[in-house]
């Protein structure tokens, strides 16, 4: 902020100067850019009075061309031209092995695991690419509203996770701009829909952008909107009507090559084409650049038996999102539907069937997330009134940290209102311990395996205690945008450490989506787990706690024969720890611990003894 | 604001287990319009730290108290006891009690009409989880704390048995 008030000499802007900001959409497949004109909220043109900028980067040898241009290039030269990259943003090389796929690009790995693409211009990563992009709409902004931008506020879709977050204001940095907020994509739309703050109740905001679903449950009260539940699909939009729309044109057409680059983007460009004109007529012919074989045509019901399955997988989600909020599809006052592929019209018929009333498009689905963010940009940079809308957002997935055997514990739970800040205290495993493994994880799951790992660092220099006896206080702050920093404190001696949580690489559109999905599917598979999974800790835990006790007192407390039968059940233990189940480890368990019961009693009879003759000797000494 | 100011005291309510929602909403919205970081966006650095850190603060509070068992927890805290997980080792009947409703959720999968089954079962568990709650109520009036300890492992029990059986009744959806 301070960089922003520095001025040229000379050019001190005056002292009650109205600041500029902006909101910017920056979208899978089309991006805007808007502001606060006077009375006016709109999204701007550009200079052949199109609102949209495709999300489409050219690198050619020469020059870099963002949006309807770039478009104009993918087809003679695809492997320079960048589609859909918000797909790959937060991501590492290995989790989009099966977008890339799909994607006529090559690929190659930085150090960190981050995807970068093989262009004219050298490898780009996919913040680079947004960068373009956002810078293109910067300057369109700077353009229209004819000053520097003190500020933008970014839209984010809900359901993106941190590394997805914080990839995206990289993004921004890296165009040189000033992020006043990451804002939710659904939570903008309620806001353009709220403006005049007529309709008090419940919204569902329904968006289907072209490559993530959202759902969120707001509650709009005196001025304040409230995000009750959010929900959603990563790798769910427009873009997979078209790969399916594609991929049933491929099992029509005889002699096409899939091979050849150029021919695949013109598929794909030929299949989302039909698809746009399908919500107007009942046909569309499938015209394909550069293919001579034969013509294609598509009817609105083939398209409609297409897409259904998609469709249904965003109402499921719909489902369970007003269940998180504790409502039923009665309770919503509004519907809203956000996004170009709300336009299919079996998108919109369906909503309507699940909700029992007609959703409204009153402001244009491509336009309003825009929108939205500008009103919110003018009031960030201060251009509000003291009674403006207030937004209150939420976490779309759980946060927590890994704990013994490979469990997670949540420590703040999804749907959590933010900014928020939340401890769980932590204890060391093992006598002795001075340092402790801290790994942050993101997702509904139980097992670590099935979470987005995002960070991993370490608490050192906490003093030499007893298992058990150190008390480690781990905080977790989301702030306003969702992105998370973690801090670790030994609080019975002040050790400190903290982290911002900055990930190299995120969630592959499958494993995010399927998170919660599949926290649901496998719940019961889970709780299995994650109950042998528990008895193994406690087993581990038993066996070393014995054997230390051993190594110190067995010669002095147990005769041979008591000696060799606690070895003997220590032995079956360990056996039935690594090949049994949760409730034969749990008998094994109870048994050695039966066993060397006696042993124990021993054991605390001579310690006490010993303090007893301790305290004997300081008298001695004393006197 | 200061945060040595209770929850309690933040939100205008009388230190006990009842409380009145909807006075906990509105004041909730009341705070978050004074504090939320939205409110400073424009301000210096340290403001909007600070507002950051209130608006966690007020959140945190309403998620104590909107959340019974936390706000169960937390009222303990205010009268000196700490609340520790395992209370219940001396009570065997209710170790049972566990046990069964364990088995009932379990088996209700594959009973004759599982949702509805399921329906009734959450809402037996609702109806026992405000017994719980009510008794949880005058043991905390007559300082009872043994007593406190123990409603407050049940409260947290049955919470967890709810969120399974709702798990449950999620997979009974995608099916």
């Amino acid at each position: 902020m301070a960089l922003m008030q520095i001025s040229e000499p000379g050019q001190t802007p005056a002292p009650h100067k109205r600041k500029v900001a902006v909101g910017i959409d920056l979208g899978t497949t089309n991006s805007l850019v808007a502001g606060v004109r006077g009375a006016d909220i709109d999204t701007f043109v550009d200079s052949d009075g199109i609102h949209l900028l495709p999300s489409v980067v050219h690198y050619g040898k020469e020059k870099i061309t963002v949006g309807a241009k770039a478009i104009g290039q993918a087809v003679q030269d695809p492997l320079n031209s960048i589609f859909s990259i918000k797909r790959l943003m937060g991501r590492g090389l290995s989790d989009i092995k099966t977008l890339a796929q799909q994607l006529p690009y090559d690929f190659a790995a930085d150090d960190g695991g981050m995807p970068k693409i093989i262009t004219a211009c050298g490898a780009v990563s996919p913040v680079e690419v947004s960068a373009e992009i956002l810078k293109s709409l910067a300057a369109r902004g700077k353009d229209t509203m004819g000053a520097d931008l003190d500020g933008v506020v970014i839209t984010v879709p809900a359901y993106f996770d941190d590394a997805q977050r914080q990839a995206t204001k990289d993004a921004a940095q890296i165009a040189g701009l000033n992020v006043l907020r990451l804002l939710n994509e659904p939570t903008a739309a309620a806001v353009a829909y709220g403006l005049d703050e007529s309709e008090e109740g419940i919204t569902a905001v329904y968006d289907l952008g072209g490559g993530t679903f959202d759902i969120s449950i707001l509650s709009l009260t005196n001025g304040v909107f409230e995000v009750l539940a959010t929900g959603g699909d990563s790798a769910l939009g427009g873009d997979d009507f078209d790969h399916a729309v594609a991929q049933w044109a491929l099992t029509q057409l005889t002699d096409f090559d899939v091979s050849n680059r150029s021919l695949h983007r013109a598929l794909l460009l030929a299949a989302k084409k039909a698809k746009e004109s399908l919500t107007d007529s009942d046909t569309a012919d499938l015209t394909i650049e550069g293919y001579a074989g034969e013509s294609l045509t598509l009817t609105r019901d083939q398209l409609n038996a297409l897409v259904k399955p998609l469709i249904d997988q965003s109402l499921l989600a719909c489902k369970r999102t007003l269940r998180d909020a504790g409502l039923k599809t009665k309770d919503v006052n509004n519907v809203v539907l956000v996004g170009g592929s709300t336009r299919v019209p079996l998108v919109s018929a369906l909503v309507e069937k699940l909700f029992g009333q007609v959703p409204h498009s009153d402001i244009d689905p491509d336009k309003v997330v825009a929108i939205g963010a500008a009103n919110q940009a003018n009031i960030l940079i201060g251009n509000g009134k003291s009674d403006d809308l207030l937004l209150l957002d939420v976490i779309p997935l759980s946060l927590g940290i890994e704990t013994m055997g490979g469990l997670i514990e949540k420590v703040v739970n999804r749907n959590t209102t933010i900014p928020v800040s939340m401890a769980q205290e932590f204890t060391t495993y093992k006598d002795g311990q001075t340092a402790l493994a801290i790994h942050v994880l993101q997702g509904e799951r139980e097992l670590v395996a099935d979470c987005r790992s995002l960070a991993r660092f370490e608490l050192r220099g906490i003093p030499p205690m007893v298992a058990g006896h150190a008390r480690i206080l781990v905080t977790f702050q989301v702030d306003a945008d969702g992105l998370l920093s973690v801090a670790a404190k030994e609080t019975t001696s002040g050790v400190e450490t903290a982290v911002q949580v900055k990930p190299s690489y995120g969630l592959s559109d499958e494993q995010i989506s399927s998170m919660i999905k599949s926290s649901f599917e496998n719940a019961a598979n889970d709780k299995e787990l994650r109950a042998l999974a528990e008895q193994q800790v406690d087993a581990d835990r038993l066996h070393e706690d014995i054997i230390a006790a051993l190594a110190l007192d067995s010669d002095e407390l147990l005769s041979d024969n008591e000696r060799a039968e606690l070895d003997a059940a220590m032995a079956t233990l360990k056996n039935v720890r690594n090949s049994g189940s949760a409730i034969e480890i749990t008998k094994e368990i109870e048994r050695v611990a039966k066993a060397s019961e006696e042993f124990a009693q021993r054991r605390m009879n001579k310690s006490i003894n010993k303090a007893l003759k301790g305290h004997t000797i300081d008298e001695i000494d004393e006197a | 604001m200061d945060f040595e100011t209770d929850f309690f005291t933040l939100f205008d309510l009388p230190q006990q287990f009842s409380i009145d929602e909807y006075q906990l909403r509105s004041i909730y919205r009341d705070l978050q319009k004074k504090y939320h970081p939205d409110r400073y966006a424009s301000t210096s650095d340290q403001e909007q730290r600070m507002a950051l850190q209130y608006a966690a603060y007020i959140n945190e509070g309403l998620e104590v108290l909107r959340v019974p068992v936390k706000r169960a927890i937390y009222l303990l805290g205010l009268a000196g006891v700490e609340f520790k997980s395992d209370n219940l080792a001396s009570d065997p009947q209710f170790l049972m009690q566990q046990i069964e409703w364990r088995e009932e959720l379990a088996e209700l999968p594959s009973t004759a009409q599982p949702v509805a089954n399921l329906e009734k079962f959450i809402a037996q568990a609702e109806v026992e989880q405000i017994a719980y709650e009510n008794r949880f109520d005058q043991a905390m009036t007559a300082k009872d704390y043994d007593s406190v300890l123990s409603l407050i492992s049940k409260m947290q029990f049955v919470s967890k048995l709810l969120a399974e059986a709702e798990q449950i009744e999620d997979q009974l959806l995608i099916s």
